[in-house]
Parts: C-alpha cells; sequence; structure tokens
C-alpha cells in the first residue's frame, strides 16, 4: 500500500483511529515500553549504573538456571498445574454453559449464572484468606476432607499432595461462572431452527447436544483454547504466592513465583528477568503452534 | 499499515517521558564543616527524604507521633518520611532499589538485608561510604565511637568503612528481650515447675493439652519465616545447634549439618504427632498467635517481653490469675548453661540509617543522623521531651505520668512508642537504663533467667566482600529453601528423618554448603583481625 493511500484511509476512517487511540497508547506504555527492560537478563544489572552502565555477560544467567538445582522441579510444577488448569478449569466453564443452556426456566438459568460468576468479583487477596481459613487444621472444608478421608486434620497448605487440587478446585469456583459468559454467548448464535429440525427427526435432547450444541461452539472453544495455550507457563502465580510455603515447594513453586523469591526477595534482577523472558519465550512458542495446529485442523485460527 | 503510525508516535512519546524526568535541582544550603557540628535546630528549606518501616500502628502516620514532630523541631530539617510496613519492607526495599530513586536517608538492615551487605551496596552505588562525613560532619556519633572501640569495631566494614549510623544498644535487657514463655497458673494448678529440660518441657506440654485443654500447647508466631519460633535458638538450641552459620572454637559450622539439627527435628516431630506443637506453628501470625494465647489454645509460646505485657492485661480482664513467667532456654540435661537464644550484639544492623548515594544533602543529612548521639539527642531519644514524658531527678531522667499511667489508657511501652523512639529499633543508643526499668515489674518476668551462651557461639556482625556476596547470595538462597523445605516436611511428618537425611547432606554440598563455609570462615577471620 503506498502512501497516498495511508492518507486517504486515515482520512476516511479519521473517528475510527482517534478510537483506537487510547488502546495504542495502553499497548505502547505499558505492554511495549517495558520491553526493553528484559535486556537486563544479559547483564550484571545494577541500577545505579542503568542499563547502559551495567556490565554484560551474555547468556551466563540462563545458563546458571537451568543448570540450576530446582529448575526441573520449576518445570515440571508449572506444566504440571498449567495442565491441570488446562483440563478441568478449561472445560468447566463449556459443561457449565452446555448445563445453563438445556435449563428451562429462564428464572432458574439466570439464577444460577448470576451465583456461578459472582466469585469473580472477590479480590485475590479476600479469596487466598477465605482458602487459608477454609483449610487451616479447624477450618470447614478441612473438617469435611478429613472426615472424608480419615486424615489426621493437618493444615491442607502444608501437605504438598493436596496444592494442586486446591489451586485449581479454586481457580474453578472463581472463574467458571464468569468464562461461562463468552460461551453462552456463542450458543445464542446457533439458529433455533436446527435444533427444531433435530427434533423432529426425533433426536434425544443429549443428542442435540452433541451433535449442535458442541459443534456450535466450537470455534470459540479453538480460539479460547489457544488463547490459553499462550499462558501455559504462566500459571495465576498471584494466588501461588498468597497460599504456599515452604512445606509445600515441592508441588507449588513455580518458575513466575521463583522469579518472584528471586527479583524481589533476593534483589538478584538479572537472573530473575533471564528465568522470565526464558518463561515468555516458552509461552510464545506454544502460542505459535497452538495456533498453527488449530489451523491445520479446522481452518481456525487466531491470525 | 497501522505500524508505520505507530513508529513516530512511540518517538514523540519517547521524547515526552524523557524530557519529563529531568528534575529541576535545588541549590544547596552548605552547612559548616569545622567539625563540631551545627546548633540545632539547623535553619534550612531543604527538605530531606527519609525510608523507614513503621513501628507502630497506634497513628496513622509518621507525623502525628510527639516524637517526630518534637524530633523535626528540635533538629530544624523539614523530613518527608516513606513509611513501610514491616511484612511488606522486603519487596518495598527490593523496589525502590530496582528503581535507582532512592530517598536520602535509607533506615533498614543494610548487613543481612541486602545480598553483598554494605560494602556491595556502597560499590554499586546505594549507599555512601561515611568516614569522611562522618568526621566532618556528625561529631556526636565520632566521640561515641571513639569512646567505645568494641562497638566501633562492630559498625564498620573489614575495609573500615562505615555504612550507616547505627542502633546501638547499651547492653542488658536492650540486647536480651525475647525467649520462652508459659502460663504460670496453670503450672501451680497443675503442680509442676517452669521446665528447664527438654523432657520436663515435653511433661509440661502434655499436660497442658490434657488437662487444661490446650488445642496447641506451644503455639509460635511465623509472621517473618515459617521457622520463626526456632530462630532465636529456643528448643533447637537445646542440641547443641541452630539453624544457621555459628562458630564453635574458632570454627565457623553450619547448624543443619551437625546431628543435632536431626535430633532437634525428630523432637519436634515427635511432639507435632503427639499435638503438642500448634498444628500450624509455620503458618501462623501475630494475631494467630495472640488469639492462640488469649483464648487458652496455648500455655506456652516464644516472645518478647513487650507482647507478655500486653496478654496479661488482655487476659486480666476475665481471668485476673492468669500471668506468665519466663522460662529458661531449654537443654538437654538439667544444670547445662543453654547454648543458644535470643541476644543481640550490642550493634546487630537492624534498622541503620545509611546516606543514599543520590542523595544531593549528605552532608545535611549526616548532620540530621547525628543527632541523635549527643547528650541532648540521647534524651530525646530515650526519654522524649522534659517536662512531658520525663523530668530530671538528682540529675537523672524519670518517665512522668504521661508513660506510666497514660490518660489515654496506654500501656507503657505503647505510650514509650508515641512519646519516645525507645523500645523500637532505629538510629540512637538505647537506654540500658530504661528498658531495665521496664523489665522490673516482677520476678516471673526476669530478664536474666533468659541467659544463654549465645554470644559465644553465634556470628558477630561479620561482612562478605563485594566480590564474594553474589555468589554467597546465590548459593544461600537455595539453601536456605532446601533447609526450609526439609525442616518443615520432616517436623510435619510429610518425610520421614530417615529418608530426608540420607539425601540431605549430598544435596547441601551440590549446592555449595562448603564454598559458603569457606566465605564464612573468613569473614569471621577478617572480622577478628579488624
Amino acid at each position: 500500500m503506498n502512501r497516498r493511500s495511508i492518507a486517504r484511509d486515515f482520512k476516511r476512517n479519521k473517528w475510527l483511529y482517534v478510537l483506537a487511540l487510547p488502546v495504542v497508547i495502553y499497548y505502547v506504555l505499558f505492554q511495549y515500553l517495558p520491553m526493553y527492560g528484559a535486556v537486563i537478563a544479559f547483564q550484571n544489572y545494577t541500577p545505579m549504573k542503568g542499563i547502559w552502565g551495567s556490565e554484560w555477560i551474555g547468556l551466563e544467567h540462563f545458563r546458571s538456571f537451568f543448570n540450576s538445582y530446582y529448575f526441573w522441579r520449576l518445570l515440571g510444577n508449572t506444566v504440571l498445574l498449567s495442565l491441570y488448569s488446562l483440563l478441568f478449569e478449561f472445560t468447566a466453564p463449556i459443561v457449565l454453559a452446555l448445563l445453563i443452556h438445556e435449563v428451562r426456566s429462564r428464572y432458574i438459568k439466570s439464577f444460577v449464572q448470576t451465583v456461578s460468576f459472582m466469585p469473580y468479583f472477590i479480590s485475590l487477596i479476600v479469596v487466598s484468606s477465605l482458602i487459608k481459613d477454609l483449610t487451616h487444621s479447624g477450618g470447614i472444608v478441612n473438617l469435611a476432607y478429613t472426615w472424608l478421608t480419615g486424615g489426621d486434620g493437618q493444615d491442607m497448605l502444608q501437605q504438598p499432595g493436596l496444592f494442586r487440587g486446591i489451586y485449581v478446585l479454586s481457580e474453578i469456583w472463581q472463574r467458571m461462572g464468569w468464562e461461562s459468559i463468552i460461551y453462552a454467548a456463542a450458543l445464542t448464535t446457533i439458529p433455533r431452527e436446527q435444533y427444531e429440525a433435530a427434533r423432529i427427526d426425533g433426536a434425544s435432547r443429549l443428542r442435540q447436544m452433541i451433535s449442535i450444541t458442541l459443534p456450535g461452539l466450537l470455534p470459540t472453544i479453538m480460539v479460547m483454547g489457544i488463547l490459553r495455550m499462550g499462558r501455559l507457563l504462566e500459571v495465576g502465580y498471584e494466588k501461588i504466592l498468597l497460599l504456599y510455603n515452604p512445606v509445600i515447594y515441592g508441588t507449588a513453586d513455580v518458575v513466575s513465583t521463583f522469579v518472584y523469591r528471586k527479583g524481589l526477595l533476593d534483589n538478584d534482577w538479572s537472573f530473575s528477568s533471564a528465568i522470565g523472558l526464558f518463561n515468555s519465550a516458552i509461552n510464545l512458542l506454544l502460542l505459535l503452534s497452538a495456533n498453527a495446529l488449530s489451523r491445520k485442523i479446522n481452518q481456525n485460527s487466531l491470525w | 499499515m497501522k505500524k508505520t503510525f505507530v513508529l513516530p508516535f512511540v518517538m514523540a512519546l519517547l521524547f515526552l517521558i524523557t524530557a519529563c524526568s529531568g528534575r529541576g535541582e535545588a541549590p544547596e544550603a552548605v552547612q559548616s564543616g569545622n567539625g563540631s557540628g551545627p546548633d540545632y535546630p539547623i535553619q534550612t528549606d531543604t527538605e530531606l527524604t527519609y525510608w523507614l518501616l513503621t513501628q507502630t500502628t497506634l497513628k496513622p502516620s509518621i507525623k502525628d507521633i510527639p516524637f517526630y514532630q518534637e524530633w523535626q523541631k528540635r533538629i530544624g530539617v523539614p523530613v518527608r518520611f516513606s513509611e513501610i510496613s514491616s511484612a511488606q519492607a522486603k519487596e518495598a526495599f527490593s523496589v525502590m532499589l530496582s528503581s535507582g530513586e532512592l530517598t536520602d536517608i535509607i533506615e533498614y538492615n543494610w548487613l543481612t538485608g541486602l545480598p553483598g551487605g554494605p560494602e556491595k551496596a556502597i560499590k554499586d552505588g546505594y549507599i555512601l561510604r561515611l568516614n569522611d562525613l562522618i568526621d566532618q560532619y556528625a561529631p556526636n556519633l565520632k566521640k561515641y565511637l571513639q569512646e567505645h572501640p568494641d562497638i566501633d569495631k562492630l559498625v564498620k566494614t573489614d575495609n573500615g568503612d562505615y555504612y550507616a549510623f547505627p542502633f546501638l544498644k547499651e547492653g542488658g535487657m536492650t540486647t536480651q528481650w525475647a525467649g520462652p514463655v508459659l502460663r504460670k497458673d496453670w503450672l501451680q494448678e497443675l503442680n509442676l515447675d517452669v521446665p528447664a529440660t527438654i523432657e520436663e518441657w515435653h511433661k509440661v506440654l502434655t499436660a497442658f493439652k490434657e488437662q487444661k485443654g490446650a488445642r496447641a500447647p506451644l503455639t509460635f508466631n511465623s509472621q517473618s519465616s515459617a521457622l520463626q519460633g526456632f530462630l532465636d535458638g529456643a528448643f533447637i538450641g537445646a542440641f547443641g545447634v541452630i539453624r544457621d552459620f555459628y562458630v564453635e572454637d574458632g570454627k565457623v559450622k553450619y547448624g543443619p549439618l551437625q546431628p543435632g539439627y536431626r535430633q532437634f527435628l525428630e523432637t519436634m516431630n515427635a511432639w507435632y504427632k503427639e499435638g503438642l506443637l500448634d498444628q500450624s506453628f509455620s503458618q501462623n501470625d501475630r494475631k494467630t498467635q495472640d488469639a492462640n494465647i488469649m483464648t487458652g489454645a496455648s500455655g506456652a509460646t516464644f516472645s518478647s517481653g513487650a507482647n507478655i505485657d500486653k496478654w496479661e492485661t488482655a487476659l486480666a480482664a476475665g481471668n485476673p490469675q492468669a500471668v506468665f513467667v519466663f522460662a529458661p532456654y531449654p537443654v538437654l540435661n538439667k544444670g547445662e548453661t543453654p547454648k543458644f537464644g535470643q541476644e543481640a550484639w550490642l550493634y546487630g544492623a537492624e534498622a541503620s540509617a545509611a546516606v543514599s548515594a543520590t542523595s544531593k544533602h549528605p552532608e545535611l543529612a549526616v548532620q540530621v543522623l547525628d543527632y541523635a548521639y549527643g547528650e541532648e539527642g540521647y534524651l530525646l531519644f530515650n526519654y522524649g521531651t522534659e517536662g512531658q514524658s520525663y523530668i530530671m531527678k538528682d540529675g537523672k531522667p524519670e518517665v512522668t505520668g504521661l508513660i506510666t499511667q497514660n490518660p489515654d489508657n496506654l500501656s507503657y511501652l505503647e505510650a514509650l512508642t508515641l512519646y519516645t523512639h525507645t523500645v523500637n529499633p532505629g538510629p540512637y543508643v538505647e537506654s540500658k537504663e530504661l528498658i531495665g526499668k521496664l523489665a522490673l515489674t516482677n520476678e516471673d518476668h526476669n530478664y536474666d533467667r533468659w541467659k544463654t551462651d549465645n554470644l559465644k557461639h553465634v556470628l558477630p556482625p561479620v561482612s562478605i566482600t563485594a566480590e564474594e556476596s553474589g555468589e554467597y547470595a546465590r548459593i544461600m538462597a537455595d539453601i536456605n529453601t532446601l533447609v526450609d523445605e526439609t525442616t518443615l516436611k520432616i517436623i510435619l511428618g510429610t518425610v520421614s528423618a530417615d529418608d530426608a537425611y540420607r539425601r540431605f547432606a549430598d544435596q547441601l554440598e551440590q549446592l555449595g554448603i562448603g564454598r559458603a563455609l569457606e566465605i564464612q570462615q573468613a569473614a569471621y577471620e577478617r572480622f577478628l583481625s579488624r
């Protein structure tokens, strides 16, 4: 496209450009500009010398992270926690949307929706202290768990085996309703006639769900899935930070929490950004491959 | 196509940002530097910025605390405070350093709070080497250090660098303020003596559990670390170790590598299983500890004398018999002197005020800080304002009713934190006499019961060289994670001590404990030859 047509395009759509301006400013200021800071991953950064004055040391920090004693554990925990989230937390809203879709009564429908997306608005800090209280040795969840499994009533956040479960369940509780909204919206686009035709052909409700509702939802699911893949290694570390403690590092310590500890608690900024950069690089790679895969399978992709 | 529009836009923004960040510089009001110090109040309009941890929750801000108002009036220099709650200290400190925007004065533990310690902090350009500034502008501190060569040795690095205006203690109860405590009324009711050995403690805690219905007979506050309750040597010291480096016969040793550490873990695991140790001991914050004590869920804890004052007052409302007694640090065999406990060096580096290297008014900052080390400053920081919080009696300061019977119903300690700086750490000299008086409420609260051989064994404030610091910091970060994790897992019974210990020594070796010990040993030897 040449210069003239750009100018013409701008003239014709000038209000659209103005509309986009705040978003562009946001991305430049808060997403792209800070990226230059990532170069400190290749330095022995000290703030007083600044980025241009600090000593360059190449890939040293990456090497030291890959050889680090905790590398495999961190990676393993991160991947496992993400996979669990993908498996349960990603599917839960879909299931919920499908179920709500089947409900006939409009009142029950909106009641369930309201109740299920309410937890999304509770602040993370509050949710975390709720979880802590409930799983505490005298907490009600702990009591129920002890009653069911016959454990010794130990604080549940002190048992490495339970952390992933607690994390994923609480995520589902908090996000399921909210995330199901997008699927619910997608469901409204499915033409009524299809159901009517199916019913005339004698399809059961389950059959209708499998043959009409699910395929109608599939493009949305795919796009959401791809977006999700891009965050595979970026588990909700804020929550982990608020919940974990050294006893359960074995299952709870993930790359991002490690980055936090190194960077903000040990002041090892360069090392910390090297790890963060590694994390982002893997995420980008996953996003690209998920997108490519999806395009291959059903011609449906982000770009 | 849109990209071509973004680029010039970015340039414009970048330009704007850089243009805005060049701040106007105020002209410096230079004070006379003849070595005799300024006359306070210093007459100046220059405002200093001061970063520190807030100790009190009694007032919304430091500005509202009478002590700080009086201090400001006396020094005559306007000071703007950045107050950080201690729970956020580490992050906030790190954020400030990484931003490069430092306040003029920063009150922190420069020895252990920053990996690499003071020498690295000076070398990296965070704070100033204060030697010349002290010579010229801080006659009070200079005089104090000349008169106390033993303290002078503690407050500088091996290179002889002064890096902060130190928080100094005069000894006695200013250096020893915490230890094990128990409910005295329960002991009497159950006909038990104050326990001295680990075995006796076991007996007492069992009785608390079975006969007093204590859900968590022994509780801890683990706010800053999951193992906080043990860090000062309570219970762990009985086995001749601590969870850290210590000295024995001139050799630096690492506690978790010693056989005593395993014994300690096995004992605590047994206590945990029997329900003698708070089931959530690694998770409690101060509020949980308070609640455990006040509701009678716990009958014993590790605490500073100040807390006990608070608990007794609160408990007295419903149960006037509820009182506490200080117990000695436990040992294995009766009659032994406990090897470790909470006893600080006269200088422990906490809350010491450094002057940032970016400060535009280092001379003024030094003059402001020096005030506390003179005679007038000493009285202000420890006793407050004459006629208000203390009066002179036979040439000796004595606190008034404002402190002892506060009209606003503040406790003795709370009143002190409002009208004086004492009780809280900071850049001044803490009066032994005042704190001593504080403690002598009755024989049950006798701080001498907490006497240990601690100072013979814990490391003095040694400093690691700037060259070694990066390596040391990274080794210890990994090791600390491993040690905390293993320790807690064994105590909680998640893994057996046998299994864990089979690998523990190897893991520590792999993480470089040998090198860390070498560095510590060298630092210790340099300290001895200061």
